[in-house]
């Protein structure tokens, strides 16, 4: 039941203090391009996280990417066409996903399982076609290009924050991960969160508790797509040109990969998947066109071993150290 | 105006025919039973009056407000809770949590209060009422353990905690014996004459096993292919002729 403080604090509070306080120092032991992998990689753990919300009721779409994009398209549109400020083209591009997602989730709430499944790929699709086909807003096939950096204040002004410096984009990212996780976790221990994943485990037995299954689905699609609009914002402000090729279908299988191997079950499963993958990602550069195959053979290795991702071995590793701790007070 | 009320339904299949004109009354505090042989139409019954299924005719009213063809979460809502012949649990949480996600209805469940609120009022109200209706039901030394590693019998009960958490007017039990074995029949009997004589639940319960039936039950009501065949006191059933060759065949002698 209640775990005394001093564990949950080596549990909970010391990692995160680790990972937060490494990830405050980084911009000054790391290069420039360094930190904008690292920009990427935050913006990964919030489309990761987002993505994990949506599989806690079961339901694992291959849209989650399209919903990014068109975070991503809204923010691009809303500040180069119609010069809106980056702190109202945010929420705004947010809320359109928003508005998106919930075009998509309610036919798609009237299906389950591998219906789902495809059909959440079929309307993710008929949406980047509608990027491709549409030169007006989308820019077809070359996208919208030459999106306004975010600025706050003019240069000048003593409270001017200019975001060219790749370290200032780097903390207002840091900052959004963190909020953005903070919000999902509270989610995740809260009532409406356990409701969501016992609609996984029998969503008979939720309808008759009194859940609304239909209208909880639709909801977790949703609020898992105000955070993917959010991500795909952040990497229009920080790419600064959008097209429909950086939302293909291949981008899609990197976000399933990261959150197999990772883990669902648990809060920190995506975000061990992100950070490891990543990590694969980059070491294996010098691979090139090698990599599909490496990250194939990832995925299938995983699926047959660990099934439920690399979150699986806390535990083990856990009762491990437990073991350890225990001989020693005995000799 | 009569507490539960099932008018002329009827469910169909396709070219089936499950349930055929079935009418039936339970008064406030009452514990009926629905028996029948094997495909006489008790499930399909039991799935429509909990809005699982909507009727192909006919009406279910619970205290005079037409419930058939609502969502079942929103029967649910207006006090008609439904249990389930299989052991229906969430196996990742323990049985303390599953009780407390049961208390939806009563507890505020917003996304708001998700993100904003720190410690929670009703949160507390609701792991008490839990705590109340888990040991009521005497799972209280198993309370702390995952619904998963229950046994058969503690799982069917962990069922029925459920449905009383979400505070039911009418508590519908799908067959709540069914594999279990006699200990464990006898204490779910125990617990049902509980809920009613205690808490004042009026319940209607499905079931195939005899003598639970004969025990538990004020009135009876008996279907077969589908249409209700007899109705009245445990005594008047056990010597209905019409249910004895229903169950056991006409002009047949048993060995």
């Amino acid at each position: 039941m209640l775990k005394s403080s001093a564990n949950s604090f080596v549990e909970f509070w010391l990692p995160v203090f680790i990972i937060v306080g490494f990830l405050c120092v980084a911009p000054q032991i790391v290069s420039a391009y360094r930190l904008e992998l690292l920009t990427i990689f935050l913006i990964n753990v919030i489309l990761a996280q987002s993505y994990r919300l949506m599989t806690t009721t079961g339901d694992w779409t291959l849209c989650h990417y399209i919903l990014m994009g068109v975070g991503a398209y809204a923010t691009g549109i809303l500040a180069k066409k119609f010069g809106v400020p980056f702190y109202a083209a945010m929420p705004l591009a947010a809320m359109i996903t928003v508005g998106v997602s919930l075009l998509f989730a309610v036919p798609l709430s009237r299906t389950i399982g591998f219906a789902f499944f495809i059909a959440s790929f079929a309307l993710g699709e008929f949406v980047r076609h509608v990027w491709l086909k549409f030169h007006n807003p989308f820019g077809g096939a070359r996208g919208v290009n030459g999106i306004p950096k975010l600025e706050i204040g003019q240069s000048g002004d003593w409270y001017f924050v200019d975001f060219w410096d790749s370290t200032n984009f780097y903390f207002f990212t840091l900052i959004f991960t963190v909020l953005v996780l903070v919000i999902l976790y509270r989610i995740d221990r809260s009532r409406i969160g356990n409701a969501w994943k016992a609609i996984y485990a029998d969503s008979e037995l939720c309808e008759s508790i009194g859940i609304n299954v239909t209208r909880a689905r639709v909801m977790v699609f949703c609020v898992a797509g105000f955070f993917a609009g959010i991500a795909g914002s952040l990497m229009a402000y920080l790419i600064g040109s959008i097209d429909p090729h950086n939302f293909e279908m291949v981008e899609m299988v990197y976000l399933i990969i990261w959150v197999v191997v990772g883990g669902v079950k648990t809060f920190w499963g995506p975000l061990i998947g992100v950070i490891s993958m990543s990590l694969v990602f980059e070491l294996s550069r010098p691979l090139e066109e090698w990599r599909p195959l490496l990250f194939g053979l990832i995925l299938i290795v995983f699926l047959v071993y660990l099934p439920g991702g690399l979150e699986t071995l806390i535990p083990r590793i856990k009762l491990f150290f437990v073991e350890l701790f225990a001989k020693k007070e005995a000799s | 105006m009569s507490f539960f009320s099932v008018k002329k339904l009827s469910k169909s299949f396709g070219g089936l025919q499950a349930n055929h004109m079935i009418d039936l009354e339970v008064e406030e505090g009452e514990i009926r039973g629905v028996i029948g042989p094997n495909g006489a139409g008790k499930t399909t019954f039991f799935n429509v009056v909990s809005g699982f299924y909507a009727p192909s005719s006919g009406t279910v009213e619970f205290k005079g407000q037409v419930i058939s063809g609502l969502h079942s979460s929103k029967i649910a809502k207006l006090g008609v809770v439904r249990t389930f012949q299989r052991p229906a649990l969430f196996p990742d949480f323990t049985v303390l949590e599953n009780v407390i996600i049961a208390r939806h209805l009563n507890a505020d469940a917003s996304l708001m209060n998700a993100i904003f609120r720190h410690k929670n009022k009703d949160e507390a109200g609701n792991m008490e009422r839990s705590m109340e209706i888990i040991s009521f039901l005497g799972l209280e030394h198993e309370q702390d353990n995952l619904a998963a590693n229950l046994s058969h019998g503690h799982q069917r009960v962990l069922g029925v905690a459920m449905a009383l958490a979400t505070d039911p007017e009418l508590l519908m039990l799908d067959e709540p014996v069914a594999g279990m074995n006699s200990g464990e029949k006898a204490i779910m009997v125990d617990h049902v004459k509980k809920i009613r004589d205690e808490w004042g639940i009026t319940v209607l319960l499905v079931e195939h096993d005899m003598r639970t039936v004969m025990n538990l039950c004020d009135k009876i009501t008996v279907l077969d292919f589908g249409e209700k065949l007899a109705e009245g006191l445990p005594e008047e059933i056990i010597n209905n002729k019409k249910v004895i060759e229903a169950y056991l065949g006409a002009d047949e002698i048993v060995a």
